[in-house]
């Protein structure tokens, strides 16, 4: 497959209205189909990175998704693209019913009634809850909270996945499911994490952040095995590779 | 933390559970007004429409026990309003004493409260603000209602932690101490609602929303469930015409 650039950023700051600098000068590009993780400590910025992705936050710089630059006029068009998926399920999911929230976004876009249904229950089987569409959000498991706020962006089929800490909070085997989940996306996927073991296994390339900036960025073998780069930001080796290199070093 | 349904028993199998909830609203309010324009001294017609009630608790499938509970909750607040009826001298109404109107009112506020109960437990809550919304109530109000029903149990378990955080420091503090701290507990509580706000109305916008609402229709009225709804309006109607002829 030919590189395609997706996402570029240039040059991009932002800061809170407190006056926080959450961004300095940031630059990267993610192609066309890649899967890409933004690793940084809790504070460094990286969901204030996401929700730029997708024009919720704009900040001084330029942000392109699929070469064109975000700007009020085409917010809707970017969006379409975008599909970004919250930390907090209890924010991504503000229906009272599953079917409801999964089908916010196909009917924001006037689908057909037949079409939307369709799409609903596509994206809960992709997402492996299949006949959820009557369940209210509040009696869902953090775990099933977690998928269903994933298949409320998979409903409209976006180019691009921004999720933000998809695994945070979630026991062992919901995060195995999370992770197989991702694996298997056929999409440009960027994800906002500090567990890096997720990054080991689903992201061949990596950026590090800290304190606003990019630190690093590369593939995700060689930053994440770096044990000085990531101390000095604030991280640590990802525990099956600190595992292993006790295990060596006996 | 886990909570009890705030519509619980919504979904049992019973004719009432698959009717149409536009015609259940309908219905439901009919019967609500004919039970508050009942003269107050007219037992007859109470007892009647308490009959009508009470069979459809029991066509329902609902424990009633369940329904008088809930029910109950309401009693305080009706009797402390219309206390002061059951000491008036002065007669509010020629035809009736204080005591006559406050037993009426607090009949009525009974039985339009189980009436109501009843409505409740036998509709989900998104199935009667779709009912609502097909009967062109207004979009936003829906909407306030449906952000209510989702998050009103999280707010609830946020404000638990956040006075279990308290409880557990606070050993020590003089009384007055504790209670100023309840104030700025209970502020922290509307900043972190008011961003909650902010970050769901991104949530909103993330997913292409444009200040319009879109939602699917999917209840359909049948014939059948018309002529039953159609048929207790009718009964209802005839109990108010027999009583007033029977008048006591």
């Amino acid at each position: 497959m030919h590189y395609e650039p997706c996402i570029e950023v240039r040059n991009l700051s932002f800061s809170y209205p407190d006056g926080t600098e959450a961004l300095r000068n940031i630059s990267l590009e993610i192609g066309k189909g890649e899967k890409v993780a933004i690793v940084g400590p809790n504070g460094s910025g990286k969901s204030t990175l996401l929700l730029h992705f997708n024009g919720i936050l704009r900040g001084k710089g330029e942000v392109r998704i699929l070469g064109k630059v975000i700007n009020k006029a085409n917010l809707k068009e970017i969006r379409r693209e975008v599909g970004l998926v919250f930390q907090e399920p209890d924010d991504q999911l503000f229906s009272p019913t599953v079917f409801e929230d999964v089908a916010f976004a196909p009917l924001n876009q006037d689908l057909s009634a037949e079409e939307v249904k369709i799409r609903v229950k596509q994206a809960l089987q992709g997402v492996g809850l299949p006949c959820y569409e009557n369940r209210s959000s509040h009696h869902l498991s953090y775990g099933e909270k977690k998928r269903v706020s994933i298949a409320t962006v998979l409903s409209y089929d976006p180019e691009i996945l921004a999720l933000d800490e998809p695994t945070s909070n979630t026991d062992p085997k919901n995060r195995r499911r999370l992770i197989n989940l991702l694996k298997g996306l056929a999409k440009t996927i960027v994800i906002a994490t500090h567990d890096l073991d997720l990054v080991l296994d689903v992201c061949p390339r990596c950026m590090i952040i800290n304190q606003g900036a990019i630190r690093a960025n590369g593939k995700t073998e060689e930053l994440l095995t770096n044990s000085h780069l990531l101390e000095a930001n604030d991280l640590e080796l990802p525990l099956s590779l600190s595992r292993l290199l006790k295990i060596k070093n006996r | 933390m886990k909570h009890s349904y705030l519509d619980r028993y919504s979904n049992l199998n019973s004719p009432i559970h698959r009717a149409d909830p536009r015609l259940k609203i309908l219905v439901a309010l009919f019967f609500v007004l004919s039970i508050l324009l009942t003269n107050s001294g007219n037992l007859l017609e109470f007892a009647l429409y308490g009959l009508i009630i009470a069979s459809l608790v029991i066509i329902s499938r609902i424990p009633p026990l369940f329904i008088l509970k809930r029910s109950l909750m309401i009693i305080p607040f009706i009797v402390l309003i219309s206390l002061f009826l059951l000491f008036d001298r002065t007669g509010l109404s020629a035809e009736y004493s204080g005591k006559v109107l406050f037993r009426g009112i607090v009949i009525k506020s009974y039985l339009a409260i189980v009436m109501l109960t009843l409505l409740s437990s036998t509709s989900t809550f998104p199935s009667l603000l779709q009912g609502l919304q097909r009967l062109k109530i207004s979009k936003v109000f829906i909407l306030l209602l449906s952000f209510m029903y989702r998050y009103i149990f999280i707010l609830v378990d946020e404000a638990m932690r956040i006075t279990r955080g308290k409880r557990s420091r606070e050993f020590g503090a003089g009384k007055w101490r504790q209670i100023k701290s309840t104030a700025s507990l209970i502020g922290i509580l509307f900043i972190r609602t008011y961003e909650r706000g902010e970050r769901v109305y991104s949530a909103m916008c993330s997913r292409g929303f444009d200040g319009t609402i879109r939602t699917l229709n999917t209840i359909r009225l049948r014939m059948a469930e018309i002529l039953v709804g159609f048929a207790l309006v009718t009964i209802i109607i005839l109990v108010k015409i027999f009583t007033h002829s029977h008048a006591l």
